[in-house]
Order: structure tokens, then sequence, then C-alpha cells
């Protein structure tokens, strides 16, 4: 018996905004199809049958950047591709995280010393997890995606806001007119 | 690994190549079964015509160019290749190293025109008309060729990438700004 | 004055003369990785395009100069990331010519058997990417699910399910598995039928056979003409295949055949690739017939320092001649080695093969040639 069937009248649940935001948020990733090297092929191979991605409800890869919440960068970055790689993620809306996945997105992996190859995403865009492996096997991306899971769900939307609003950028977030007073 | 597969054995051929290609080949060595012709720049196109259009020899598939940094000199190496005997051909070309030039075989054969880009991105060979001799693997405002033997583009530290170093995103060839349209 | 004079009277724009220009790539879901494509559009149709690489541009050229020849071998497979052990194979070819090294037989056969299963996880992948460009979803499962099977085979034999790093100058890195061949028989018992399933899922779909059928037409003196090898070209008639006109390795115990196409067009490229694992499954199982007892490989020194002298050394890689250029100054790193990649000459023929086709054919022609960029770039 499910637990909606317990409920024979019109009822109401408490909860706070913040988990309910995030019990929505880390159930519902969806994926950037942002495959660059090896790493993409394990990462299709993870939403493939054999292991399916689709179980933890992270199996919805979209080719837009404007309707992904999750980067999942698969591959070495070179100096050609990291301008498009911001330009890629300023593209997807908040709330919004990057999942490093293998050695060369991590640090530049076994071509860390190569004229063309950055030295690790967290150079150019805030990281959220790191996978290691050159490259990942899919059980590796996935325990990856839980574990990214369960960061968003001890975020807090509430906290976040109140730190933004009395921090030292709160004037700017507010956007309160002649609230520079220099 | 079997010289003699093919119709016609590397002395055959080498033989064959003194007579048709007379003064042109300045040398003619069988090299690991591989005919290996040596030829100045300016006589190259004439080399090259000669060996696709040769019945015995129809190299009519060239495998790569390749360009190699001798320190004191520099060398072009074609790869060419008959379907009709297996002795692959190399026509070798020693450039001045201060001042890499050689005629393009772009008009020979078709597939040269990429490989030739390439030799040009990483050594610096000028190509003389070919048809577009610009970078093809690094970025377009890359200061070095980075195979040269003084180039030393490793990659030191981490800490030593920058963003600011590297290229914002261009316009596309072609594409107009939006606000240039009236 | 009509509204048409209004538009295109004199003085005004013109609306047909305009082109657009479509950035396609490098984060598009058909081109294959990090391919670029500047397209120049006359409404649907494509005026011209233009190829633009280096988007995974590694340095893998530079980088051999700086490492030791078997700390190299650990990056090869990188190269070609779904055919890993081709550019391995190429490449201790290579080193075992200069050195002149005699391998032990049944090295060979191991290598034949690694290297015709990896060609049949290639080909997979090349044919489902092929199909979700031409919008059908399902061959792609399809494959990945069958591919699955064979890379537990790979990864019981090399420890690593895609870089295998498993081909050493002088042999292979270890033996096989015991329970590999009773494994391996199994999947080559069943593999047929599935090859059959894919058949009659693509091979006979109508939509499928419009689109691809005189699309993206090569005739043989062109793909000669532009260097392509491997399916690309046999699929054009180019009667051309490296294990057999070389007979490298032990490929010419075998009996096999080289299926060729007819007209050159995507279809025929398509069922070059199905007939090429077919065959490939023939090879495996001879293999496993021939295969001899006895060392799989030499014990040599892992600081390798071939004599001086440069060569030339190529395999027959699921997209065609994959060679390695190998210049040796008798030091312990190599002076200069460069990686021919068989893509990089089909990529080069794109902007002749799809111009004047509309967009959503440029994308079927686009994935027919099994592009590849991690060997493009390099």
């Amino acid at each position: 018996m499910s637990l909606i069937e317990k409920f024979e009248h019109p009822n109401i649940l408490t909860t706070t905004t913040d988990r309910l935001f995030n019990w929505a948020r880390s159930n519902s990733l969806w994926p950037f199809t942002y495959g660059l090297a090896c790493c993409a092929i394990e990462m299709m191979a993870s939403t493939m049958p054999r292991h399916d991605m689709a179980r933890f409800g992270m199996e919805v890869f979209r080719a837009s950047p404007r309707q992904a919440d999750v980067m999942i960068v698969s591959g070495t970055v070179t100096d050609k591709m990291a301008p498009i790689m911001r330009h890629l993620h300023h593209q997807m809306s908040e709330p919004r995280w990057v999942v490093a996945m293998g050695a060369c997105a991590i640090s530049g992996g076994m071509f860390w010393d190569s004229y063309n190859v950055v030295q690790g995403v967290d150079l150019l865009i805030p990281v959220d997890v790191y996978i290691p492996g050159c490259p990942p096997r899919p059980e590796a991306l996935i325990y990856g995606m839980q574990q990214l899971q369960q960061k968003i769900r001890q975020d807090t939307q509430v906290g976040k806001a109140k730190k933004l609003a009395t921090g030292p950028l709160a004037d700017y977030v507010r956007m309160k007119p002649g609230s520079d007073k220099s | 690994m079997t010289p003699d597969s093919g119709k016609l054995t590397s002395q055959q051929a080498l033989e064959h190549a003194r007579d048709l290609l007379g003064k042109i080949a300045r040398d003619l060595t069988i090299s690991d079964w591989h005919l290996v012709i040596d030829v100045r720049g300016d006589d190259l196109p004439e080399a090259a015509l000669r060996l696709r259009d040769d019945e015995k020899l129809s190299c009519k598939y060239i495998i790569s160019i390749i360009g190699v940094d001798y320190v004191d000199w520099m060398e072009t190496l074609y790869l060419l290749r008959s379907l009709d005997h297996s002795v692959p051909i190399r026509l070798r070309v020693r450039l001045d190293r201060e001042k890499p030039e050689v005629p393009s075989v772009t008009y020979i054969w078709s597939g040269a025109n990429w490989h030739e880009r390439e030799a040009y991105d990483f050594f610096g060979i000028r190509f003389l008309g070919h048809p577009d001799l610009r970078r093809i693997l690094t970025r377009e405002d890359y200061d070095t060729h980075p195979m040269k033997k003084d180039a030393w583009p490793h990659r030191v530290r981490r800490t030593e990438w920058r963003w600011e170093n590297i290229e914002k995103p261009r316009r596309l060839p072609g594409e107009t700004d939006r606000r240039d349209r009236s | 004055m009509s509204v048409t004079d209004e538009l295109t009277g004199p003085g005004k724009p013109s609306f047909h003369l305009e082109e657009m220009v479509l950035n396609m790539g490098p984060q598009h879901p058909s081109t294959h990785g990090v391919l670029r494509l500047v397209l120049h559009l006359d409404g649907e149709l494509a005026v011209s395009v233009e190829p633009v690489l280096g988007y995974l541009h590694r340095g893998f050229e530079k980088l051999a100069e700086n490492r030791t020849y078997l700390q190299y071998l650990a990056m090869l497979s990188r190269l070609d990331y779904l055919s890993g052990s081709f550019m391995e194979w190429s490449y201790v070819r290579s080193i075992e010519a200069l050195m002149n090294i005699e391998v032990p037989k049944r090295a060979e056969y191991i290598r034949v058997i690694v290297s015709e299963l990896n060609r049949i996880i290639s080909h997979e992948v090349a044919i489902g990417d092929f199909m979700l460009n031409l919008g059908a979803v399902t061959p792609f499962f399809w494959v990945f699910r069958d591919r699955e099977d064979v890379m537990d085979l790979l990864e019981m034999v090399t420890g690593q399910r895609m870089m295998y790093n498993y081909m050493r100058v002088g042999g292979v890195r270890w033996d096989l598995p015991e329970d590999f061949e009773a494994g391996c028989r199994k999947f080559l018992k069943e593999y047929p039928a599935k090859i059959d399933d894919y058949e009659q899922l693509i091979t006979d779909n109508e939509i499928f056979i419009s689109r691809t059928l005189g699309m993206g037409i090569i005739k043989p003196y062109e793909a000669l003409d532009y260097g392509l090898s491997g399916p690309n070209a046999r699929a054009s008639g180019v009667d051309w295949d490296l294990r057999r006109e070389v007979g490298y390795s032990v490929y010419p115990e075998f009996d096999f055949k080289v299926p060729l196409g007819q007209h050159g067009d995507c279809f025929d490229r398509y069922k070059c690739r199905i007939e090429e694992m077919r065959e490939s499954v023939k090879i495996v199982e001879q293999a496993l017939d021939a295969i001899c007892d006895g060392p799989v490989n030499l014990k040599l020194p892992p600081m390798l320092r071939p004599p001086a002298g440069d060569i030339y050394r190529a395999v027959e890689s699921p997209r065609g001649e994959y060679g390695v250029y190998l210049v040796s100054n008798g030091g312990l790193r190599p002076w200069r080695l460069k990686l021919r990649d068989p893509t990089f000459s089909a990529i080069s023929m794109i902007p002749k093969l799809t111009a004047g086709n509309k967009i959503a054919d440029l994308v079927a022609i686009v994935g027919s040639l099994d592009l590849l960029m991690g060997g493009v770039d390099r």
C-alpha cells in the first residue's frame, strides 16, 4: 500500500521549502550531452540497457544547454574548446551543476604537459563532483551522480538567499536604486 | 610483413622509377621494402605527376604528408601507394630550415590539401600554391609551430594557467554582427 | 507597387540570395564528438560546408617526444578510443620492425583475436551512431546492449573496458585467461543471430533505404584521390584491404572475404560494416581453432632503444589504414612520431561530398563516414 493511499481525505503535508525543492531537483537531473572524448562513450554506455542510469532519474540527456541542469564534462578540454565550454556553461540556467568526469577533466590527465590541454576544468568553471578514472566505468559515473544528488539534497535555498541578502554583495542583489553610496 | 606479396618487387619498382624519373631523382634507395626517392623541392610536382600517371607505378593514393625536423634541416615525406602493387613509395624533399618552402601538390592529389595544412601548422612549412594554407589543429592565434624542435610549448605548472591567455570566441567566417544589419 | 517589389526592388536586399551561416558543433550530438561544421545555407540547402578541426587536439605527436617508448604505449588507445588495440598494434609493429624482433606465434594470434573483437564493437558503435543521426533510436540501444558482451570478454583479457594497453613490444602483456575461450566461443555462436537482428531492423527498413540509397556517392577514383581507406573506400568498390594485400601478422592463414560495395553511397558503407562484422566473427573463430601454445611475450628491457632509422607500418583498423611513421635516433624517446589517421582523410572529403545537399542528408552522410575526432585531432 503506497503512501498516497493512506490519505482518505484531501490532506496537507508539511515540509520545508528546501526539502521540497531539493527533493524535486535531485531526482530529475537532466544532464547535458557534452561528450568530448573517450569518456563520452562510457557516458553513453551508462545510459544504455546494462547500466541503466534512468533508475536514478538522470537519464534525460539534453542536447541544448538551456534545458539541462548538470553538465558532465566527459573528456579532455583543449585550449580551443575552453571558450566554448565557458560559453555553454553560462548558457545553462541556474541552478546548474558541473561534474568533471575522468582524469583529463580533473587535471589534464595523461596529457597534463601538452601545449593545448587545459589542466582541469575547475580552472574555468566551478566543479561539484570529480569522478576519477581513465575513463571511469559507468558504475563510477552513476555513483558520482548519486553523490551529486546527495549534495543537492543538502543544499539550502533559503540560507543562500539570506546570505546574499546580508552579505557583501547585498546591495547588488537587491538592486536598490541609489544603493551605491560612493 | 611479406615483401613479396605484391606484383612488383621493390627492386623492380626502383629500376622502373629510375627510368621514369631520370635526372629528377637525386637518389633512389630501398628502406625496409619501401622505395625512397629523394627529389629537390623544385622538381617535386613533376616527379609527383609522373609517378601518379605512370601505368606501372600508378601512385593514385596518397597516404600522408609528413614533416620531420632534424634540427639542421627539415624534410617533407610524401607517402604514396599504388593499389596494383604493394610497394609504398616515399618522396623525400629536404628543406632549408630557415625558410621551409615547397611547392604544393594539392592539384595532383586532392587529399594532400589537409595534410599540407597540418604540416604547415606543426612545422611552419610553406606550401607554395596551396589554395587555403591556414592552421588546422591548433588555435588560429597560436604563436609557434609546436612540433619544431626548438619550440618548447609544454605546460609547466597548473597554477600558471590563466584564463586570460585563451582566445575569446570569435565571429564565424562570413558571419556579420547582428548590429551591422540595418 | 506589390509587396514583392517592395521587398526585392532595386536597392533592397534580395531574400533568396542571402546566405545564412549556421554553426554546427563543436557541441552537437550528431557530429560524432567535437567536429564543427560551418554551413552556408540557402534555405534548407547547404551551399558550402567547411569542417573546423582541432577541438580535441591534445598534442599526441609532441608528447611522444617527451615519453619513453613504453610510456607512450599507454596513451595510444586514447587516440582512436573506439578501436584502441589497432593504434597499439601499429605502434608496436613499427618498433618491432625497427628492432628486428620476431614476435611469438601465440602472441600474434592473441593480437588478432583482441583486435577483431575490437573491430566488432567499433563497427557496432558506428552503425548505432549512424542510425541515431537518421533519427532511429532503437538500434543505438541494441548495439550498446550487445557491445557490453564483447567488452566483458575484452575486460577479461586486458583488464579494461576500452583502453586496453595490452600489446607490448614483442608480444602482449599477459596470456589469455582460462575461461576466455569458452566465453568467446559462446559469444561467437550467439552473435551472428544478433547481426541478423540488426539487418532485420535496419537494412530492410523503407525509411532507411530511401534516406541512404544513392546519397553521398563516392566514386572509386575520388576515394583514392582523397586517400580514403577502410570500409569507406571499399564501399566504393576499391578492393584494398591491408590484411589481405600486405598480409601482416598471421592474417594470411585465415580465410575471410573483403566485402565490397558497388555504388559507394551511404547504404553501401553501412552494408560493408555489417558484412565486416560477420567476417570478423569468422576470423576470431579460426584464430581460436589455430591458436598454439607457447610464450606470449619476449623478455625485453623496459627502456627500449631502437636503432636509428625511420619506418612506416600500418594496420587495417575499422576506419581504414592506420599508420605510424617513426623516426628514431637511437635514443630512449622517439625523435618523431607521425600518426596517420584514416578519418582525417575522410573528413577532408566532407566539403565535396555534402555541398548541395539538404541538412538532413548532410547529417546522414557525415554519419555514414564513421568519424571519430579523437584520432583526427590527435
